[in-house]
């Protein structure tokens, strides 16, 4: 080409420049002037034009999709705003440093920088445009203007993707609907490149930068189907940490959240993300309730550590989560007024359960629909209410800062008291109840246990003891530890105690964990002399039965030497429990749903009773059985030919039983309403239930039962063993 | 070269609104009114994809993945099962027999569409 | 489909490279390798090719450095393009846009 042609093209071009800046300077007055649109439209144009001629592939590279965005403006696609502005604005700058490099003579040196900038500048155009045109996503998106910076995702796919039938580069595809795919690294470092390399085994992973407005959650349903196998990370762009930070910023809570609810709920992550989080933690609470020394890891920590949110967001969020909880402004209301609206509340789920009754009595299909969501509102109200009587523990671990200070100094003990998870709620009833058990085992602790500085120098122990209270939730429990560095309990001193006083035959044998339960028996103390603090252990007898009547168990835990750990499980509340209904004979009983495992249907082979022994075997595992119309003496109805019985496999602690019943009816809520002073000592019910047909059921107590239907066989297993030797 | 899906379900309707969205987006669709038919239909074609429901005469959803899970040419054909909320419990007997992908009925064509192409572009 | 001419020594992708094929492809083409110092590769014929395809192509190219052999890969047709451009490796194969069917040699 020659020097005059190539002026021509560059004087041309800064003519078009100089009045597309002027369009645009005029369009910020007049925005719907339609002249200026055109105007703007015809200087990339021409220039797009005169670039092609001349082979300036780089100019027309850019100046296309621009005059392309023009146009879809001039259709009216895109509105005139200041964005839009600002954007061409930066076009036409750099379309001008295009045209430099032309009259410079570089324009076969066209730097790769240059040309990737010239891109972003594309980009950051698309990505806004796509924020507008979803109207869902405006709102979290604002801010996002410069969305020039990439999405990381991460996927690791596993080795069975192919033979699931899925195809990794289908999903990669299907993202470029979702925004502009800048980059894709493929990563074939597990390629084996020998023989053992099965061809029908995903060994590919790939790292993708994305451009794009979506939100998280979207970029994750790409994935939805491969989510098992695959190992998925979405990283988001700075930028869009940023718009996270400012949606905290202003989120508005009108009631305390969860750290989990409040990052889902801007989108910082996912529903599946967190699913994942919470179930590490679930591990970790069980690791921990295995082993008092490991702690429960935070929710937060995981996530950081999956990288599903970045430390500033979580910072944050956690910030926010604090002040919100200082910010909630509370009122005082009289625990009885709250009382009473629980209470009508539970008669509200009878009622519920009775208006489903008579719809499905009466067929009333077209009704059904309307009765599932009352229901579910029931139920939402009946946790809302049952939430407003819940409180924090920490408190209550609080209160024994000071019984630990005063005691350790007047026993002339060194002792530090460590309090975790003081933020997991319980039911304030539960929390007064509480407080006495609580009491006595502290004080046992710091009594019994913990040694002196003296003595705990010369076991080689730190002089300073260690008494650590811990609560945390566990399926529908709260479960409180109460451990100490101290002594440990000595089980030969029990045993010879226990015998001493008859609780035990001489020589029986006993696990460790049964000899420890010992404690918990009336008049049993292993300490030679008694303090005027914790007496003679009488207390502790009276700490289990104040814990069983909350329907909670105690387990009590210890090394010689190395400390004791006592672990309490309560139920969250007392007023309304999810309840399983069986029937036996024609009574219907209700068993606490948490504490049934499983349910065996009649006729079953994988159960098999014992009547002699009994015991029943479930599947290869042995443990005691209880026939309810037998334990409540009902008289059993003329059934003709084969029994039909199910089996109803209970739980509570580590303890299991079976109980034999007629009838599975199925899951109900259950308002427990206490049985009158004449039943107080009825063994094996808690208390009575209305059922919306008016009937009345019997709440079962499954602990109770346990120990009858253990204690039933172990006394039949000893006569057993008597008669045999 | 258009990817070919076989649509297996014995409502004609459900065939009929799942085939006009699949043709539309550019994919070959064989219809099958239960599994018999859609075994039939199949007979050695290349198949991309199968989209089938579970409940339905004469051969279930299940029964048709086991056996076309037997015929080496259909082992990595990808599977969308079509069920409703009450058939929760199938799924894992889906999953165990190749059904990877799940969709719950009613759904809007749009959404098995993105399903597909999630699957299998056109 | 994969014809190997004994005086070139070709091995010539069959149609369809997937999920369906590879383990049959991958077991003729190590019988191939073992014959031949200089792989040559096309792909012309591939009209259906996915992820497990595009494994077996980045394992052909691994397994040739891992073993000294020379390869080149041929005339790569649209399928493979696409794909090759999807994952920004058109670079990897020397090749430039819209122009198919260029030989690639590594």
């Amino acid at each position: 080409m020659n020097d005059e042609a190539r002026q021509t093209f560059i004087n041309e071009s800064e003519e078009m420049l100089q009045s597309m800046e002027d369009s645009l300077l005029q369009m910020e007055q007049e925005p719907e002037n339609a002249e200026y649109i055109n105007s703007v439209f015809r200087s990339m144009h021409t220039i797009k034009g005169a670039a092609g001629i001349f082979g300036f592939d780089f100019i027309v590279d850019f100046a296309h999709p621009v005059e392309t965005v023009m146009d879809e403006v001039r259709d009216g696609a895109h509105q005139v705003d200041e964005f839009l502005i600002a954007w061409l604005l930066k076009c036409k700058d750099h379309t001008e440093v295009l045209i430099h490099n032309v009259s410079a003579g570089d324009e076969n040196n066209i730097s790769q920088e240059l040309i990737n900038e010239g891109e972003k500048l594309i980009a950051e155009f698309s990505g806004h445009s796509l924020s507008n045109t979803d109207d869902n996503q405006t709102k979290s998106n604002t801010g996002a203007h410069g969305a020039v910076e990439s999405w990381v995702i991460s996927l690791d796919f596993k080795k069975d993707t192919f033979r699931n039938g899925f195809d990794p580069l289908s999903f990669i595809r299907y993202l470029e609907k979702l925004g502009d795919i800048r980059e894709v690294i493929t990563d074939l470092e597990d390629v084996p490149f020998a023989e053992e390399m099965d061809p029908e085994s995903c060994y590919l992973s790939f790292k993708i930068l994305l451009n794009s407005s979506a939100s998280k959650a979207e970029i994750e349903s790409v994935f939805e189907f491969v989510l098992d196998d695959c190992d998925i990370q979405i990283i988001p762009p700075k930028t869009q940490n940023d718009v996270y930070l400012n949606l905290l910023e202003t989120l508005d809570y009108e009631q305390e959240k969860r750290l989990g609810e409040i990052l889902v709920s801007i989108g910082a992550i996912t529903d599946f993300e967190l699913k994942k989080a919470l179930a590490a933690q679930d591990h970790s609470i069980d690791q921990a309730t295995a082993d008092p020394t490991k702690a429960i890891e935070p929710l937060g920590e995981i996530l950081i550590e999956k990288d599903s949110v970045s430390k500033p967001v979580l910072e944050k969020a956690l910030d926010r989560q604090k002040q919100s909880r200082e910010e909630n402004k509370s009122i005082r209301v009289d625990a009885n007024r709250l009382g009473q609206l629980i209470n009508l509340v539970g008669e509200l789920v009878i009622s519920n359960a009775a208006v489903k009754l008579m719809v499905e009595k009466h067929g009333l299909y077209d009704v059904q629909e309307v009765v599932a969501e009352v229901e579910n509102l029931v139920e939402d109200i009946r946790d809302n209410a049952l939430e407003l009587r819940m409180v924090p523990i920490g408190e209550t671990f609080s209160r024994f800062r000071r019984v630990v200070r005063d005691v350790s100094r007047e026993l002339g003990k060194d002792i530090d008291l460590v309090i975790t998870g003081g933020e997991a709620e319980l039911d304030k009833t539960v929390v007064e109840k509480i407080n006495d058990p609580l009491t006595h085992l502290v004080r046992n602790s710091l009594d019994h246990g913990i040694e002196t500085p003296e003595e705990r120098e010369l076991k080689g122990k730190p002089r300073q003891g260690t008494l650590t209270l811990n609560a945390l939730h566990d399926s529908g429990h709260i479960v409180i530890q109460i451990a100490d560095d101290g002594a440990g309990l000595d089980a030969e001193k029990i045993r010879t105690k226990a015998e001493a006083n008859g609780l035990i035959q001489p020589g029986q044998q006993l696990s460790k964990r049964e000899l420890f339960r010992l404690i918990f028996e009336p008049g049993l103390s292993t300490k030679q002399q008694a303090s005027n603090l914790s007496g003679r252990g009488v207390g502790m007898d009276v700490v289990k039965r104040n814990i069983e009547a909350l329907r909670g168990n105690v387990e009590v835990d210890s090394e010689p030497g190395k400390g004791t750990l006592v672990t309490i499980q309560l139920p969250l509340t007392l007023a309304i429990i999810d309840g399983f209904m069986v029937g036996a004979s024609r009574e219907r009983y209700v068993i606490p749903l948490s504490m049934v495992e499983e349910c065996v249907e009649m006729d079953s082979k994988e159960w098999e009773l014992s009547e002699t022994s009994h015991y029943v075997n479930l599947r290869g595992e042995v443990m005691p059985y209880l026939r309810l119309t037998e334990f409540f003496s009902i008289p059993t109805e003329k059934r003709l030919g084969v029994k039909r019985e199910s089996l109803v496999v209970v739980r509570f602690g580590r303890n299991k039983a079976g109980f034999v019943v007629d009838e599975l009816y199925g899951e109900l809520q259950t308002v427990i309403k206490p049985l009158g002073k004449l039943f107080e000592n009825l063994t094996g019910v808690t208390g009575a239930t209305v059922l919306g047909s008016g009937e009345v059921a019997l709440i079962l107590d499954v602990q109770g039962l346990i120990a009858l239907a253990s204690s039933g066989s172990a006394s039949k297993k000893i006569a057993t063993d008597l008669a045999e030797a | 070269m258009a990817k070919r899906i076989l649509v297996v379900d014995d409502s004609s309707s459900i065939r009929q609104v799942v085939g006009i969205a699949l043709r539309g987006a550019g994919y070959e669709v064989i219809e099958a009114g239960d599994g018999k038919d859609a075994l039939s239909k199949m007979s050695g074609e290349k198949i991309h994809l199968i989209i089938s429901d579970v409940n339905m005469p004469n051969m279930d959803g299940i029964t048709f993945l086991k056996q076309v899970k037997l015929n080496p040419k259909y082992k990595f054909t990808p599977v969308i099962m079509l069920t409703t909320e009450a058939g929760r419990d199938k799924v894992n007997e889906g999953r165990d027999a190749g059904a990877k992908a799940w969709l719950v009925k009613p759904f809007q064509p749009p959404k098995l569409l993105d399903a597909v192409e999630k699957l299998v572009l056109p | 489909m994969n014809t190997e001419s004994s005086a070139e020594m070709v091995f010539n992708m069959a149609e369809d490279l997937t999920i369906y094929s590879v383990a049959e492809l991958k077991d003729s083409f190590m019988e191939y390798a073992e014959k031949t110092q200089e792989l040559k590769v096309t792909l012309e014929q591939v009209t259906e090719f996915d992820s497990a395809g595009f494994q077996l192509m980045m394992f052909i190219i691994n397994f040739a450095n891992a073993t000294e052999k020379t390869c080149v890969i041929k005339r790569l047709s649209k399928p493979v393009i696409d794909v090759l451009m999807l994952l920004g490796m058109n670079e990897d194969f020397s090749f430039k846009k819209n122009l198919a069917s260029q030989e690639a040699s590594l």
